[in-house]
């Protein structure tokens, strides 16, 4: 019985958390198909941490965790996608279902904008604008300190800031 | 912050997750879930001793089916990987374990590796049996449909990559194709003494690597801006033959980008990259199963005269 509370309970995160983690995993991997693949890994990896019985506190954190961990994993393997070949392949940021063609473009913006950064800025930036995350929350996912992690987070925004006024 | 910023952050947030794709996960997690539940319970059973009331009250509660389900998804899952055609368990591995895993697969090309993978699964399958002289018995209607289907699913992924215009990702998934079935076809045409397999997988060789050609001169023309001196290190950093290693470095990419456009010159270096990995990919392959055919006939050799005998 006890099992079935934590599926239900890991159904009910899932739908309140797999559109953050889908989109954060969006904006660091630039390719909406390994997204949606980096999203479903990681609440198939959160999910058996969960039945191992593992004590989770935060799991809006934990999940930015097991999902960051398989983003660099991702970055390990391979390192090819620029936007110019996800341009070349017909890439949309979101479905038109949902969002008008302006809003597409805009947001490819905000993708190239974000591209330019270093990734230890734009994993960080990502988490704390796009995600809402705290710095507290973040310095778990990357296991760093927080003082750190809003240092970086700083450095990120200026970094950003000169993108958007060369622009 | 300021409003510019603001604006793209906001923006930013707008990307969503398409409704079917989250239904789709959603889906493919609960039939997840439901696995991995089972097989908590069977350790939960196995680890408690049989005499606890408790026990015995839930364990009388869960109906036949579900008791025999839970047997099935844990330990012959597993004992049935290893199995061949003609074992008992080689259903569990080819309708169970792999159909569930492919559920799992999502997008068009790990879907299509995953297909490969199983195409190689096959493969082996047929050296391992022409090893021990059984591969008459279970090539026609069973193994050769099989392949053909792994073979025919991996094939329409990059057919559908192809038309999508991802040509780079299509001819990906058909180089790793024609990798696998060529170091296949020539282990086996040493082992395959009678011809029964390799006709039929040689015809596929020629096939795929006609694909290729095809993706390639397409290739030739596309628009394609990349890293490529990143793929030649990560090329060099693997093991590979001396051979391979000179392609890789004769490879000379132009640099280009949006004003200089030397486009012609750089896929033409992008194909020959792709000729050097297949090249390299070749090589590590073959390796692999020779170490492992060496392992099984060191094996096998005893078991088969057994096999022999008893029947």
């Amino acid at each position: 019985m006890q099992q079935l509370d934590k599926s239900q309970q890991f159904l009910a995160d899932y739908e309140s958390f797999s559109e953050a983690i889908f989109r954060h995993c969006f904006f660091r991997v630039s390719d909406r198909e390994k997204a949606r693949d980096l999203m479903q890994d990681t609440f198939v990896k959160a999910w058996q941490q969960v039945t191992a019985g593992a004590d989770i506190k935060n799991m809006r954190a934990f999940l930015y965790r097991v999902a960051n961990n398989l983003i660099i994993d991702e970055y390990r393997k391979k390192k090819t996608y620029s936007l110019d070949q996800m341009q070349e392949a017909g890439f949309e940021l979101a479905s038109q279902d949902h969002l008008k063609i302006e809003k597409i473009v805009e947001g490819r913006e905000a993708l190239e904008m974000l591209e330019q950064l270093d990734d230890k800025y734009k994993e960080v930036i990502i988490m704390r604008y796009i995600d809402d995350l705290s710095p507290q929350e973040i310095a778990e996912v990357v296991g760093e300190s927080e003082n750190l992690v809003s240092v970086r987070i700083h450095r990120g925004l200026v970094r950003l800031r000169e993108l958007v006024n060369k622009v | 912050m300021d409003k510019e910023l603001k604006d793209i952050i906001n923006k930013a947030k707008e990307v969503r997750l398409s409704a079917e794709d989250k239904a789709q996960v959603r889906e493919n997690l609960v039939t997840f879930m439901n696995k991995e539940v089972e097989s908590v319970r069977n350790e939960e059973l196995v680890r408690h001793s049989n005499w606890h009331p408790k026990i015995w009250f839930s364990f009388a509660r869960i109906p036949a089916m579900a008791v025999l389900s839970v047997f099935l998804v844990t330990g012959v899952s597993f004992a049935a990987e290893g199995s061949l055609p003609g074992d008992t368990l080689y259903p569990v591995k080819v309708n169970f374990n792999e159909e569930f895993q492919s559920l799992i697969a999502f997008s068009p090309e790990s879907k299509a590796k995953f297909e490969i993978k199983r195409a190689e699964r096959r493969l082996e399958e047929v050296e391992r049996l022409a090893l021990h002289n059984k591969l008459e018995t279970h090539w026609k209607g069973n193994l050769e449909v099989r392949l053909e289907k792994q073979i025919e699913r991996a094939s329409k992924h990059v057919a559908m990559l192809e038309e999508k215009g991802e040509l780079r990702k299509a001819a990906l998934i058909n180089d790793r194709l024609e990798v696998v079935l060529s170091v296949h076809d020539q282990i086996l045409t040493d082992l395959d003494t009678k011809k029964i397999a390799t006709k039929k997988i040689k015809e596929r060789v020629r096939k795929v690597a006609a694909r290729r050609k095809a993706l390639e001169k397409k290739l030739l023309t596309a628009k394609m801006i990349d890293k490529l001196p990143e793929e030649k290190k990560i090329l060099i950093k693997k093991k590979i033959t001396p051979k391979a290693i000179k392609v890789i470095k004769d490879v000379k990419a132009p640099k280009i980008n949006k004003q200089n456009l030397k486009q012609l010159e750089y896929n033409k270096a992008y194909i020959k990259l792709q000729q050097a990995k297949r090249a390299t990919e070749k090589r590590i392959l073959l390796k692999k199963a020779n170490q492992r055919l060496k392992s099984f006939r060191i094996k096998t050799k005893p078991t088969k005269l057994k096999d022999s005998v008893s029947r």
